[in-house]
C-alpha cells in the first residue's frame, strides 16, 4: 500500500506537465462544479423551509384566456374554503405600504423598495413558517391597528427598546399602529419578503369595492388584488378544487354578466402551484427558474465532463510510455488486480490534491461569487451536498478516468499493443470531439444569451429614459403648479410631469371595459397623467390630439395595442369607451411604450390625462444638469415635505435594477463558459504537447525531407481541426434547437443568425489554433538534428 | 567540372559550463560535381557534425560555405531550407524511417514538401521502387523490413528528389557486410551512372575506398 503510494506520488511528479494539467483541470471543474450546485441548490430551496409545503398552494388565475397570474379576488378563499371540505385554510396576502412611521418624536421613512410591507390573514403564521420571536403565532393580531416587523426592521425603528405593544403613527390616515409581535428577518430563500405585516382585518375595514359598490372585501370578486394560499388537506387532489373554485367564480359573478358587455362573462381559469414551485414555475407552468436551474445544472455536468475527458486522454495518451513500465512489472509477476489497483492509486492521489486545492479555491472565491450572483451563499465542507458533490465527483473520475486506463494499461502487452493503440486514438479523439462540442455549445450559448439581453436593454421603449429624474409628490402634489415653477427656473430642468405611474410602471388594470363591438372582457392597463407628461417622456400621438385641458374628463387616449385588441382599426378616433360607470370619446392614440418588464408583451392601455394632482413627479434634466437639478428638487422638497427624508430616482437605473436578475445570470454565464472553455483548452494543451512530444522525432525525419515550419505546424493542428469540425457539425444544430426553445421565454427575442455560428465557429478554431500552434510552432522549430537523436 | 561547394575558414563551437567545445574548426573545403567523397575519423571527431552543417541542418559560427554558388552562410532560414530541399539527400546509419507510413509513403513524403500533384507523385514514387527493386514491399511498414531493405528505402526516399548531392552517415553502419557491399554498388551506380555528389562518413577503410578520395578528420579539423 504504501509502496504502492510511494510510486504513484512519483509518477505524478515525473510527469510534471501532465499531472500539473490534470491537477488544475480537476481542481477549477471541481470548485466549479460547486459553486454552481450551490447556486442550483439555492434556487431550488425556494420556500422549502416551509414545514407544510407539501400542503401549501399558490391560486393563479387566468381570465380571458390570457395567461395565468397569481392575483386573486379576496372574496375566492372566503367562498372556497366555506363550501369547498379539502380545503383548511386559507392566507391572503396583499401589499400594501407606510411611507414612514413616527415613534415618539422619531420619525423614520420606509423605502419600500427594501422594507416591504403586506396586510395577511391571521393564518399567515400557522401557515408558512416564518418563526415570532416575540408573539403568538395562533392569533398574531391583537386588534385592527396590529402591526408586527421583522426584527431588524424593530431594530431601526426602535433601537435597543422592547417594541412590543408601542405604539408607532403613520402616513395611513394618521392612524396608531401596536406592535403585536416580532417575526425572524425572512430567510433569502423565502419568495414572501415582508418587513412589516398589518392584519388583512385593517384593510377590510377600509375596504371600498368598485365593482359592486357595498361589498366587502371578503364579498368582492371584482378586485384582483391578493395573492392567495391555500392550504389543502394532505392527499386532496388539486384539479378537482380548481374546477370548484371556477365553479363558484361562475355562479357569484353571473349576476353582473351585463357589467362585461354583450359577451356576457369572460372565461376564467384557476390553476393551483404548490408554493415549492412558485419561485421555479410560472403561474402557467412554463419553467421560469427552472429553466435557469436547468442551464446552469447542464454546464456543471460540462463542466465535470470536460475535465474528466481531459485525464482520460491524458492518461491513454501515456500509456505507450507507461504500458512498457507496467509490461515489465507483468513479467515481474504483479497480477492485473495490483495494477489496476496501482493506476487507480495514482488517480486518488490526484483526485485528493484536486480536493484540496479545490476547497480552498471556493472559499477564496466565495466572497466575490456571492458579490456577483447577488446571493448570499455559504460553503461548508461537512456539508451533506458537498460531500455528495465531492462523493459523485470522485465517483465519476474514478470510474471513468481512473478505471478505463487502469484496466487498458493491466490488458496491454506486447503483442496486441499495436492493435489496441489504433483502437484508443480513436476513443481519445471520440472525447475530444464531445469535448469540443461542449464548448461550441457554450460559446453558442454564451453569444446568444448575450445578444438577448443587449436587445433587451437597448431596445426601444417607446419613451426616453435618459436624464430624467423621478420622485414621490408627498406634500408637494398639492402644491403642484408652484413647484413646477419654482423648477422651471433652473435651466437644466427642461420639463416637469406628474403622473400616477411610478417609475414608468403601472399595476393598474381593469377588465370592465365595454365599448361598440366589444365581445370579450379584456385586460386594459390604466394610466393616469397630466398634460406635460407626454412631452416630457418623448411619447409621441400617432393619431389624433390630446383633449382640451377644459373637457379632459370626457376624453381618453388609447395606445395602439388597445386599437389592434379592440379591433378598431377602421376608425379608432371618437369612439365611444364605458368603464367605471362612466363614458370617454377616444381623442388620440399613443405610440406603443412598456410600462411593464420586457418579458412580458405591451397590452393594452387607456391613458387618461387630467390636471389632477399625481403621486409622482417626472423630471427631464439636461445632460450635465443632473446634479443642478437634484439641488433645486431637493430645496422644494424641504420646503414642502420637511419630515421626509429627500429621495429620488434615475429612471435608466431602476430600469436596470429591473433586470438585475438576469444580467447577475449572465456574468456567472460568461464565467462558468469561459471556465469550461479553458479547461477544455488545458486539456488540448495537454494533448497536443504529448503529441507533439511523441512525434519529436518524426518531425525531425519530415524536416530533413524538406518540411517547412508551416508544413509541421500544419500537420500537427490539422488533425485537431478535423476533429473541430465534426464537433461543429454536431454542436450547432444541437445548439440552435437548444437556444431556440429557451427565447420562446422572451416576449421580445432576438433570431439566432447564421453569423451566430460563424463567429462560434471562428472564436473555436482561433482558440484551437492558439492552444495547439504553441506547442507546434515549439516542435516545427525544434532543431532536427537534436530530435532526430532523441529516441 | 563545376563546384558543388566549397567552405573556407568553417568553424563551429558550442559553450558549455566548462568554456567553449570546438566542434569543426577551419574546414577548408572544394568538392565538385560528380565527385565521391569518404569521410573517416576516430569516434567524436566530428563526421555527422559535418555532415550535418554541409547539409544544413545545422548551423556554424565562423566561416563561409558556398553551395552550388549560393552563400549560405548569408541565406536566411528560410532560403536555407529550400536550397537543402530541393539539392541534397540525407541517409542515416539508423535509416530514420517513419514508423506509421508504409515503404511507399516514407518514399513519398519528400515530394509532399515539393508541392508535387498525386499523380506525379505516384509515378515517382513507382518509379523508384522498380528501380530499387522493392515493388513487393511497398505496403509494408518499416517494422516488417530487414535492415538491408530498410536502408534501401531511405536511400530511395533521399534520390526521389533527384538531389544534385547525397550525404549519407556511416550509411552501412547498422548491415551485415553483404548488405553493405550491395550499398556500396548502388553508390557507385548512382555516382557513375547518374553524376550523383556523394559524401559519405564510413569507418571501413573498404567503402571509403570506394570513393574518389578521403578527408580525415581529427578533432574537428581536416588532417587530410
Ligand atoms: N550539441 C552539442 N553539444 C556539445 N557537444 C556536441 C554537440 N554535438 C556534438 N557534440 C560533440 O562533438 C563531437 C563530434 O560529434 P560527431 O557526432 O560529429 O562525431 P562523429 O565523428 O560523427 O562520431 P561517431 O563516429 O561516433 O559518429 C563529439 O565529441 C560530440 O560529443
Ligand atoms: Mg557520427
Amino acid at each position: 500500500m504504501f509502496y504502492n503510494l510511494k510510486i504513484a506520488i512519483r509518477n505524478l511528479r515525473r510527469n510534471g506537465l501532465y499531472s500539473v494539467i490534470n491537477i488544475i483541470g480537476l481542481t477549477v471543474s471541481l470548485a466549479t462544479c460547486i459553486l454552481i450546485t450551490l447556486w442550483v441548490y439555492d434556487e431550488w430551496s425556494y420556500d422549502r423551509f416551509h414545514a407544510n409545503k407539501e400542503n401549501i398552494y399558490l391560486v393563479n388565475t387566468s381570465v380571458s384566456n390570457e395567461g395565468f397570474f397569481d392575483h386573486t379576488p379576496g372574496a375566492l378563499s372566503v367562498y372556497g374554503k366555506e363550501e369547498i371540505p379539502v380545503i383548511k385554510d386559507y392566507c391572503r396576502i396583499s401589499w400594501f405600504s407606510f411611507n414612514y412611521l413616527r415613534y415618539n418624536d422619531r420619525q423614520v421613512l420606509i423605502d419600500n423598495s427594501i422594507n416591504r410591507g403586506a396586510a395577511v390573514d391571521s393564518s399567515f403564521f400557522r401557515m408558512f413558517t416564518f418563526p415570532l420571536i416575540e408573539g403568538d403565532i395562533q392569533k398574531p393580531f391583537a386588534g385592527d391597528n396590529s402591526i408586527i416587523f421583522s426584527e431588524s426592521m424593530a431594530k431601526s425603528v426602535f433601537g435597543d427598546e422592547n417594541p412590543m405593544g408601542r405604539a408607532v403613527r403613520t402616513n395611513w390616515s394618521d392612524e396608531y399602529f401596536y406592535v403585536t409581535g416580532i417575526m425572524e428577518d425572512m430567510p433569502k430563500n423565502s419568495t414572501l419578503q415582508y418587513d412589516y405585516i398589518v392584519p388583512m382585518n385593517f384593510m377590510k375595514r377600509h375596504w371600498v369595492s368598485y365593482f359592486v359598490p357595498g361589498k366587502t372585501l371578503d364579498e368582492d370578486f371584482g378586485e384582483f388584488r391578493f395573492s392567495t394560499y391555500l392550504e389543502l388537506y394532505p392527499g386532496s387532489h388539486t384539479d378537482e378544487i380548481e374546477e370548484q373554485i371556477v365553479n363558484i367564480v361562475g355562479r357569484e359573478m353571473a349576476p353582473y354578466a351585463s357589467m362585461f358587455g354583450p359577451a356576457g362573462l369572460p372565461p376564467f381559469n384557476i390553476s393551483l402551484q404548490q408554493i415549492t414551485d412558485q419561485h421555479l414555475y410560472n403561474p402557467d407552468g412554463t419553467p421560469g427558474g427552472m429553466a435557469k436551474i436547468r442551464l446552469f445544472a447542464v454546464i456543471a455536468g460540462l463542466i465535470l465532463v470536460i475535465a474528466c475527458i481531459n485525464y482520460v486522454n491524458l492518461v491513454t495518451a501515456r500509456i505507450g510510455k507507461r504500458s512498457k513500465e507496467m509490461g515489465i512489472r507483468k513479467f515481474l509477476g504483479a497480477n492485473w488486480i495490483k495494477i489496476v489497483r496501482q493506476a487507480m492509486q495514482e488517480t486518488c492521489v490526484m483526485l485528493f490534491i484536486s480536493i484540496v486545492l479545490a476547497t480552498v479555491l471556493i472559499y477564496v472565491v466565495m466572497p466575490v461569487y456571492n458579490q456577483i450572483s447577488g446571493k448570499n451563499m455559504e460553503f461548508s465542507l461537512f456539508s451533506f451536498h458537498a460531500a455528495i458533490i465531492y462523493g459523485v465527483t470522485l465517483f465519476c473520475v474514478l470510474v471513468l478516468a481512473g478505471l478505463y486506463p487502469s484496466l487498458f494499461l493491466a490488458s496491454s502487452n506486447s503483442s496486441k499493443h499495436t492493435k489496441n493503440k489504433g483502437m484508443h486514438v480513436v476513443f481519445r479523439k471520440a472525447l475530444v470531439v464531445v469535448q469540443f462540442v461542449c464548448s461550441i455549445v457554450l460559446i453558442v450559448s454564451t453569444l446568444v444569451i448575450t445578444l438577448q439581453m443587449n436587445f433587451i436593454r437597448k431596445k426601444d421603449l417607446g419613451y426616453d429614459k435618459e436624464n430624467v429624474i423621478c420622485f414621490p409628490a408627498w406634500g408637494m402634489g398639492n402644491n403642484k403648479e408652484a413647484v413646477r415653477n419654482e423648477l422651471q427656473k433652473n435651466p437644466d430642468i427642461t420639463g416637469v410631469a406628474t403622473a400616477d405611474f411610478e417609475n414608468m410602471i403601472t399595476h393598474n388594470f381593469t377588465y370592465g371595459v365595454t365599448w361598440q363591438g366589444s365581445d370579450i372582457a379584456t385586460r386594459f392597463s390604466m394610466g393616469w397623467f397630466d398634460f406635460d407628461f407626454f412631452d416630457v417622456m418623448n411619447i409621441r400621438l400617432t393619431d389624433g390630439a390630446f383633449p382640451l385641458e377644459a373637457s379632459a374628463d370626457k376624453y381618453c387616449l388609447l395606445n395602439e395595442t388597445a386599437v389592434r385588441e379592440m379591433q378598431l382599426q377602421e376608425d379608432p378616433l371618437n369612439q365611444i369607451i364605458n368603464f367605471n360607470n362612466q363614458s370617454y370619446t377616444v381623442s388620440g392614440i399613443v405610440r406603443d411604450f412598456h410600462f411593464e418588464s420586457l418579458s412580458q408583451p405591451i397590452l393594452p392601455m387607456i391613458l387618461i390625462c387630467s390636471k389632477a394632482n399625481y403621486n409622482n413627479f417626472y423630471i427631464r434634466t439636461t445632460t450635465q444638469g443632473t446634479k443642478s437639478a437634484l439641488a433645486s428638487i431637493e430645496t422644494m422638497w424641504k420646503k414642502y415635505c420637511p419630515n421626509l427624508i429627500f429621495s429620488y430616482s434615475f429612471l435608466d437605473e431602476n430600469f436596470e435594477r429591473l433586470y438585475e436578475a438576469d444580467i447577475q445570470m449572465g456574468k456567472l454565464l460568461y464565467i462558468f463558459a469561459f471556465i469550461a472553455i479553458m479547461i477544455s483548452c488545458l486539456g488540448l494543451f495537454g494533448l497536443v504537447t504529448f503529441t507533439a512530444e511523441t512525434k519529436t522525432k518524426e518531425i525531425g525525419i519530415r524536416k530533413v525531407l524538406g518540411a517547412s515550419v508551416g508544413n509541421i505546424i500544419n500537420m500537427l493542428s490539422k488533425e485537431f481541426l478535423i476533429l473541430v469540425g465534426i464537433a461543429m457539425l454536431i454542436a450547432f444544430p444541437l445548439a440552435y434547437y437548444w437556444l431556440n426553445n429557451m427565447l420562446q421565454d422572451y416576449a421580445y427575442r432576438i433570431s439566432i443568425g447564421w453569423w451566430i455560428f460563424v463567429l462560434a465557429g471562428l472564436i473555436t478554431i482561433v482558440l484551437t489554433l492558439l492552444t495547439v500552434g504553441f506547442q507546434a510552432l515549439k516542435a516545427a522549430t525544434a532543431n532536427p538534428v537534436k530530435s532526430i537523436k532523441t529516441e | 567540372m563545376n563546384t558543388i561547394l566549397k567552405t573556407k575558414h568553417l568553424t563551429k563551437w558550442v559553450d558549455n559550463s566548462s568554456g567553449r567545445v570546438f566542434l569543426l574548426r577551419d574546414i577548408n573545403l572544394e568538392i565538385k560535381q560528380g565527385e565521391f567523397i569518404s569521410v573517416m575519423g576516430p569516434s567524436g571527431s566530428g563526421k555527422s557534425t559535418l555532415l550535418n552543417v554541409l547539409g544544413m541542418l545545422d548551423t556554424f559560427n565562423e566561416g563561409e560555405y558556398e553551395f552550388i554558388g549560393q552563400p549560405v552562410h548569408t541565406l536566411k532560414e528560410r532560403q536555407r531550407s529550400e536550397l537543402h530541399k530541393h539539392n541534397i539527400g540525407f541517409i542515416f546509419q539508423a535509416y530514420h524511417l517513419i514508423d506509421e507510413l508504409t515503404v511507399a509513403e516514407n518514399i513519398e513524403a519528400p515530394l509532399l514538401y515539393h508541392g508535387m500533384k498525386q499523380k506525379e507523385r505516384q509515378a515517382a514514387v513507382a518509379d523508384i521502387l522498380d528501380r530499387f527493386n522493392i515493388v513487393g514491399k511497398k505496403d509494408l511498414f518499416p517494422a516488417q523490413l530487414s535492415g538491408g531493405q530498410q536502408q534501401l528505402v531511405g536511400i530511395a526516399r533521399a534520390l526521389i528528389v533527384k538531389p544534385k548531392l547525397l550525404l549519407a552517415d556511416e550509411p552501412t553502419g547498422n548491415l551485415n557486410s553483404k548488405q553493405g557491399e550491395e550499398i556500396m554498388e548502388l553508390f557507385n551506380k548512382l555516382n557513375e551512372e547518374d553524376g550523383v555528389t556523394i559524401i559519405q562518413v564510413t569507418h571501413s577503410e573498404k567503402n571509403a575506398n570506394r570513393g574518389d578520395r578521403i578527408i580525415e578528420l581529427l578533432d574537428g579539423r581536416i588532417v587530410k
